[in-house]
């Protein structure tokens, strides 16, 4: 018996939520607070749903406490309401130099399902140079979508045509309760086809890492354009990266750098760099300062690097910590040996 | 992070979700207390166009009063110009109103205000898709959202169309529904009861 709880034990602190985690679900929590929402079969509509919530969530999700970043722009747009959209667009460049694409990271609901979903123990699809060009097509959305269509033909085109959070929070959710299931009798030939898109994504978010987020997402897409600005993320100083590439391969996102435009600052790679070459931007407002910084060189970690690239000894002291020759030749020999 | 720093954090994350928490589910009360299935329908008029040539619909001062239709099934329909179900369903309230034309009357009801009385009546004459409703039986009233909001008078709080209420002879709801309807549901509405 004692065995069996010691054995619930570990595994609750084996299986410890990270902090990201936590805060991915604190925030899909908070986005979609009105609860009594999935009860009654109604949308908060309140004064709360004036302001925006940095990430993908639906405004017509009963659950949804506040609107959504895409779903006001668009409005805006096809409303020619110039200080409605001066607003919204005032409201999400604000959370993208303020979080950068860390929203997408940490304060996104969709994000945070289709990490779960990845979790499903599958063969799964590596990132390539084909994933790589796919990514570039969240742009094409956010502009023929997200930009065009509302301004042009006054639809919003990307809630209406493409995305899952609106198909999922504000369609299929709506037909499981008494109230709202009257709807089921309007869908028509749009909702089909919207309902293949959300099932698409949710099976190739089985398979391929944020599928959505990489390839479909314009919100993400308008993100990344703050990736350099943004007061928190993942930061990368250049003077101690050795260009050794484990970040990269390491991260599950297109990147082509730490931080550029496709990191969505999850901070995989932090723990991954042999050089410790990577931080939190801002990390020194929430951690001690001596917390930031790497062990100096030639202290603890034997990087993999040091057997390829000779680091310039600081103090003459030997770059191998293998044999301690003072001469400094010695390195070089090593490699030519093997 | 200092224990104590991170301590400060957990509670006010704690407090925030909490103090959300209990704003929406309990504080705020978006229900509006509307009438429901069972009560009397608040009286209301309306402005109603004239019909009567079949040729267009006019503008006319004419009111339609709700009291004034005791007697009859009064089937009250919320639609707009920008709703498709809205305009898919009105040619079969029709054909239910001219089936059923001494029992029951149907009144379909817009309140765009980006349109106004004369705007709408325009469009209905114009438009494509209401080239046929210039044969139509059933009423068209225009309410104005503002002095007038018909739609939240009778129950409605989500802004979903199409809606509709239908009333008994003695003007009590017997069904409020958002959502299109068709014939058969209609018929099967009324029909059983057109004895009382």
């Amino acid at each position: 018996m004692k065995k069996f709880f010691g054995k619930i034990k570990r595994w609750f602190v084996n299986h410890k939520p990270s902090k990201r985690r936590i805060i991915q679900l604190y925030a899909a929590l908070l986005y979609n607070a009105n609860i009594k929402g999935f009860f009654n079969g109604q949308i908060y509509k309140g004064p709360v749903k004036n302001v925006c919530v940095p990430g993908l969530n639906c405004y017509s999700c009963p659950g949804a406490a506040a609107s959504c970043p895409l779903g006001a722009l668009q409005n805006a747009l096809y409303a020619s309401n110039t200080s409605m959209l001066a607003y919204i667009f005032g409201t999400i460049v604000l959370f993208g130099l303020l979080l950068g694409r860390t929203i997408c990271g940490f304060l996104c609901p969709i994000g945070l399902g289709q990490e779960l979903l990845y979790k499903i123990k599958t063969p799964k699809l590596r990132k390539s140079r084909a994933t790589y060009v796919l990514s570039y097509l969240k742009y094409i959305i956010l502009i023929v979508l997200v930009v065009v269509l509302p301004l042009m033909y006054a639809v919003p085109g990307f809630c209406e045509y493409i995305c899952p959070a609106g198909t999922l929070e504000g369609g299929v959710i709506s037909l499981f309760n008494e109230e709202t299931r009257g709807r089921l009798g309007m869908l028509g030939p749009l909702f089909t086809w919207k309902f293949t898109l959300l099932v698409l994504f949710i099976v190739a978010g089985i398979f391929v890492f944020r599928f959505f987020c990489r390839f479909f997402c314009p919100l993400g897409a308008f993100y990344g354009f703050f990736c350099r600005i943004a007061l928190l993320g993942v930061k990368l100083d250049k003077n101690k990266c050795t260009d050794c590439g484990l970040c990269i391969s390491a991260c599950k996102m297109d990147i082509k750098k730490v931080g550029d435009h496709e990191c969505i600052h999850c901070g995989a790679c932090i723990s991954v760099c042999p050089a410790k070459a990577i931080s939190w931007k801002g990390s020194k407002l929430f951690v001690r300062g001596n917390e930031t910084q790497a062990p100096t060189a030639g202290e603890e970690l034997k990087p993999l690097t040091a057997m390829l690239k000779p680091v310039q000894p600081a103090k003459e002291e030997p770059a191998l910590p293998v044999e301690v020759k003072t001469d400094v030749a010695a390195p070089q020999e090593e490699v030519r040996d093997e | 992070m200092s224990k104590v720093k991170r301590i400060i954090i957990i509670a006010v994350a704690a407090v925030v979700m909490l103090g959300v928490l209990v704003y929406y589910n309990f504080i705020d009360k978006a229900l509006v207390s509307g009438v429901k299935i069972g009560d009397v329908c608040p009286t209301f008029s309306v402005r109603l166009y004239d019909n009567e040539s079949k040729g267009s619909h006019e503008a006319t001062d004419e009111e339609f009063a709700l009291e004034a239709e005791r007697g009859k099934f009064v089937v009250i329909n919320f639609w707009a110009t920008w709703c498709g179900p809205c305009k898919a369903e009105l040619p079969h309230f029709d054909e239910f109103q001219k089936d059923y034309a001494e029992d029951v009357t149907i009144i379909a009801l817009n309140g765009e205000r980006s349109l106004g009385y004369e705007g709408l009546r325009e469009w209905i004459n114009t438009n494509e898709e209401s080239k046929d409703w210039k044969n139509f039986d059933i009423l068209f009233g225009y309410y104005d959202t503002e002095t007038n909001d018909l739609y939240k008078k009778l129950g409605f709080t989500s802004g979903d169309l199409p809606a509709t209420v239908i009333l008994d002879r003695e003007g009590k709801i017997i069904e409020s529904r958002e959502g299109k309807m068709s014939y058969e549901e209609l018929e099967n509405i009324i029909v059983p009861l057109l004895k009382y």
